[in-house]
């Protein structure tokens, strides 16, 4: 009975997630692009406020901060939904330079440095962690069982 | 790839207008014309100025930024099908079967005191699909001729549950769930002090875990279906737990859902808790004689998932919940109606046993009885 209802509250949890970081990037990535002039010229809307800047910060620290903990307490005290801890937790596992990355990531943001390739590549990886357990939700949504 | 996303952004405003022009080009039923139809095209008119704001904003123009323009797209996309599976099809469908099981709803609605607005019915399921709600879409959907047959819509009952923990949660289960973390803190802190096996503290993470994100709120919806219908929930129960016996889902919970076993113990301290002690025992012999008779498995530490004095706990909150927020339990719908549905879904069952060959022919003229009476109601 009623997995639907389940599914569509997980689904909207996920959905949210995946559009305030990648909300948060655009906006990181926008202001990195900015730094290159030609570029600037080129696209006007590259041009972003600080207090936009602000705000994506906030998100992503938020966010790290958040998978710190996870990580740390192998799963526990967290409120995202439990598939998506168990698949951070996956990665953090498999990949020996995640949680390096993270923190790396974590300390530039928080000091104000501008982000590097490195950088956006680990938000990129969390973001596609992110990418397949919506889409395997949203596949069930999409069939209706469950 | 730039153009190709801009493209795509194109292609979808373009579905996204045809369907808004499509809704405006039929006729619908007046049941949902004003309703459901309009704020399916109000829906879809937000989508479309979403995607209008995407394609104004200049971003997909940079192509460094093309992967997160194809994530906005993904979601975009996905938007929009969601409202077509949840909503336009759903119109689509509608019909004399749908007009029919919503003024029963409704009905329903002001025989429980439900005070909240009433969701749209809609027979878009097949059998395997069953029942479920869908409670951002306001709609319950049923499989395709359930308006034919009242021994399921029991579980109506559990998914109008749904949409009231939504707005209740809080009401339903006071600080039950301080009370469940405590529960397993205390389980967590006998594996040290009993020297038990260490592998039980991730155990009892994951239950805690399955227990806050789905299992309460499954709990919660059986506790508010049998406090609304009374022992015609436990039977709709002991049917559905007979057809998923090939599943082995009597002791097996899943990620969504308690076990079988256990729903149906809160079920009975449910019927236990609105005093129909002597119709429990019945449906209470069959179910043990059921389970004597069913070969499943009973997974391990089961007895660590759905201990009793947790579903005993919850369930004298969601009783109290409930008379807070002012349902009309089921002895209290008998006590305000002639023969509310509630009573006509336990009289169904009560046939069912007590006069199987001649059930069909109960269950059609009780049908058009059920008919009848909206017809009158609606005209009065």
């Amino acid at each position: 009975m009623s997995d639907i209802s389940l599914l569509s509250k997980y689904y909207q949890a996920i959905v949210d997630i995946s559009d305030r970081i990648n909300e948060s990037v655009i906006i990181m990535r926008k202001k990195s692009l900015s730094s290159d002039s030609k570029l600037k010229r080129k696209h006007k809307n590259l041009l972003v406020s600080k207090q936009a800047t602000t705000e994506a910060k906030e998100i992503l620290l938020k966010f790290l901060l958040e998978l710190e903990t996870i990580i740390e307490s192998n799963g526990s005290g967290s409120d995202l939904p439990s598939f998506l801890i168990q698949d951070l937790l996956r990665k953090a596992k498999s990949d020996a330079y995640f949680k390096s990355d993270l923190r790396d990531l974590t300390k530039a943001l928080s000091e104000n440095k501008v982000l590097s390739a490195k950088h956006f590549s680990t938000l990129d990886k969390l973001l596609s962690i992110i990418d397949i357990d919506r889409m395997s939700v949203f596949k069930k949504l999409r069939s209706r069982v469950g | 790839m730039t153009h190709f996303i801009v493209g795509l952004i194109n292609d979808l405003l373009i579905r996204v207008q045809n369907m808004i022009e499509d809704l405006n080009s039929r006729d619908h039923h007046p049941d949902i014309e004003n309703t459901f139809v309009l704020s399916t095209k109000n829906n879809l008119s937000k989508l479309s100025a979403e995607i209008k704001s995407n394609l104004d904003s200049g971003d997909l123009e940079v192509k460094e930024l093309s992967k997160y323009n194809l994530r906005r797209y993904i979601t975009l996309y996905s938007e929009f099908q969601l409202i077509e599976i949840y909503r336009y099809q759903v119109i689509l469908k509608y019909s004399e079967a749908e007009s029919y099981l919503n003024k029963k709803v409704k009905l329903i609605y002001d025989e429980i005191k439900c005070l909240q607005s009433v969701p749209l019915v809609t027979t878009i399921n097949n059998s395997d699909e069953y029942y479920w709600v869908h409670p951002r879409y306001e709609i319950i959907a049923v499989p395709t001729g359930e308006e034919k047959s009242l021994l399921n819509l029991p579980d109506l009952y559990h998914e109008i549950g749904h949409l009231i923990y939504k707005q209740h949660e809080d009401d339903l289960v006071g600080d039950f769930k301080n009370w469940l973390v405590t529960h397993f803190e205390k389980e967590r802190k006998a594996v040290v002090d009993e020297d038990r096996s260490p592998s039980l503290l991730e155990v009892f993470s994951e239950t805690l875990k399955k227990w806050q994100e789905c299992w309460l709120e499954e709990f919660v919806c059986d506790l508010i279906g049998t406090y609304l219908v009374g022992r015609a929930y436990a039977w709709t129960n002991l049917k559905l737990t007979t057809i998923a016996t090939g599943r082995e889902a009597t002791y097996q919970p899943s990620e969504l859902h308690p076990s079988d076993e256990a729903r149906m113990r809160a079920i009975f301290a449910m019927l236990t808790q609105i005093g129909l002690i002597r119709e429990l025992k019945e449906v209470s012999d069959c179910w043990n004689t059921f389970l004597s008779l069913v070969e499943v498995p009973v997974p391990d530490h089961y007895n660590y998932f759905f201990p009793d004095s947790l579903i005993e706990k919850l369930t004298t909150y969601v009783h109290e919940g409930c008379q807070n927020i002012g349902l009309a339990s089921y002895l209290e719908q008998l006590g305000e109606h002639s023969n509310p549905i509630s009573k006509i879904l336990n009289d169904a069952w009560y046939q069912l046993r007590s006069n199987p060959q001649d059930y069909a022919n109960w269950e059609e003229s009780v049908i058009s009885e059920i008919k009848n009476k909206l017809e009158t109601n609606l005209s009065q």
